[in-house]
């Protein structure tokens, strides 16, 4: 009993000692893209911010958004964006489809930080299907938060928004 | 027991002698609490007696020519990279080439092509759409052209897809070059990426001026257990000798 009562700690101090996950790909963009669309997926299509988009997208992260341009995939029926933000520290990608300005599907598809991975779980990202923009660049209902990932369903939420949103203005 | 009177001594000189250290523990604390409002996460340090503290060592440069722009260099100074004295503000690692294909201009690292305007404002990073690791990049007739380890890609025009094509003899790769020295005048010496608040993390805990500086949030602590303790004896005592009766 005392030797797996010593396992048991040694075991559990090592695991406390070891380094913080690197980058998790739960999924390629690529490979997101790809499954959107029934055939192969359209060419890629850029969207430029102009001052005003800008504007919108900083009230939006509550920080302006760094570059001056973003890729999509669009056909007739919808558009597809790999958007990233910061959780804490670093860069969260997530893939978003959207068709007739509602939300078909969203995945994280990156993860880089340390904590907040359980944002990637389908019961937390399902909530966000069929979800829309509203007048106030709100979502139309309300996301339910994972204790120890606020930051990292912030992070979702505020990519969610600006997907919508951008989907918007190339409509 | 011991007399009101010498505890008082005791707490007074205690605290004149520790009100600096003190002082100066708190200042760095405070300023340590709101260091992410000033932003003093992203900002490295830059005054050379803060690197000289840190025995930072200057840089060497590595200049790449830009393919299409003679006067200007894609300069990787430690972990920063400019075009001539114009510092990119991206974070990436390891730069290899840079071209001209106007509009943009593109700097390449091994996994990302990075996109920026004619006046160097960042437009994208492009880091999934190619396999393997790119080696250099380069242009043949107005075309960007991504050579990888096992590849040569051709952008479109407007750099938003890639495609696979023969290799071809005539194209102009971005190549190291040494860097003209009224260019590398123009940069600084020394970069690091020390933050600031990394400093004020090393001040308040005594980690920058050797033993002295060491000996400083020890002291700090030591000093408020004491001024603590005789204070509480001292409001202790005095109380004591209210309540005693007085004799007249």
């Amino acid at each position: 009993m005392r030797g797996l009562m010593f396992v048991f700690i040694m075991s559990t101090l090592f695991l406390g000692l070891l380094p913080a996950r690197a980058d998790s790909i739960y999924l390629e963009p690529q490979v997101f893209v790809k499954q959107q669309f029934e055939v192969a997926p359209p060419k890629a299509k850029v969207i430029w911010l102009d001052q005003s988009l800008q504007t919108k997208l900083a009230n939006i992260l509550h920080h302006p958004y760094v570059g001056m341009r973003i890729r999509y995939w669009q056909d007739k029926q919808q558009t597809v964006w790999v958007l990233n933000e910061i959780g804490k520290e670093k860069n969260i990608t997530v893939g978003i489809c959207i068709a007739q300005g509602l939300i078909k599907d969203l995945k994280v598809l990156v993860f880089r930080e340390s904590r907040g991975w359980e944002v990637k779980h389908d019961f937390f990202t399902n909530q966000f299907k069929l979800m829309f923009l509203n007048d106030k660049l709100h979502l139309n209902r309300h996301v339910d938060s994972i204790t120890g990932a606020t930051l990292s369903v912030r992070a979702i939420q505020k990519i969610a928004k600006i997907a919508l949103l951008l989907d918007r203005e190339v409509q | 027991m011991i007399k009101r009177a010498m505890i008082m001594r005791a707490h007074r000189s205690i605290a004149v002698f520790s009100l600096l250290i003190i002082m100066f523990t708190a200042v760095t604390g405070f300023l340590l609490q709101h260091a992410e409002d000033f932003g003093w996460q992203h900002k490295p340090i830059e005054q050379a007696w803060l690197l000289d503290l840190y025995h930072v060592q200057p840089t060497t440069a590595t200049a790449y020519r830009i393919v299409n722009d003679s006067k200007h260099y894609a300069i990787e100074l430690g972990h920063l990279w400019y075009i001539n004295q114009h510092l990119l503000h991206i974070q990436a690692k390891k730069m290899l080439g840079a071209v001209n294909v106007a509009p943009l201009l593109v700097v390449a690292s091994e996994k990302q092509l990075h996109l920026f305007t004619a006046d160097f404002t960042y437009v994208e990073s492009i880091d999934w759409m190619l396999d393997g690791v790119i080696r250099t990049i380069g242009e043949q007739n107005g075309v960007l052209l991504i050579q990888t380890y096992t590849s040569l890609y051709q952008a479109d025009a407007s750099l938003l897809s890639f495609t696979k094509v023969k290799i071809n003899a005539r194209a102009d790769f971005s190549n190291k070059v040494a860097l003209p020295l009224s260019y590398a005048k123009q940069l600084p010496d020394r970069v690091t990426n020390i933050h600031y608040l990394r400093l004020m993390q090393d001040l308040h805990g005594g980690r920058l001026f050797g033993l002295p500086h060491w000996l400083i949030p020890d002291l700090t602590a030591l000093a408020l257990l004491f001024l603590s303790v005789t204070g509480f004896m001292m409001h202790w005592q005095r109380r004591k000798a209210a309540r005693k009766p007085r004799k007249y």
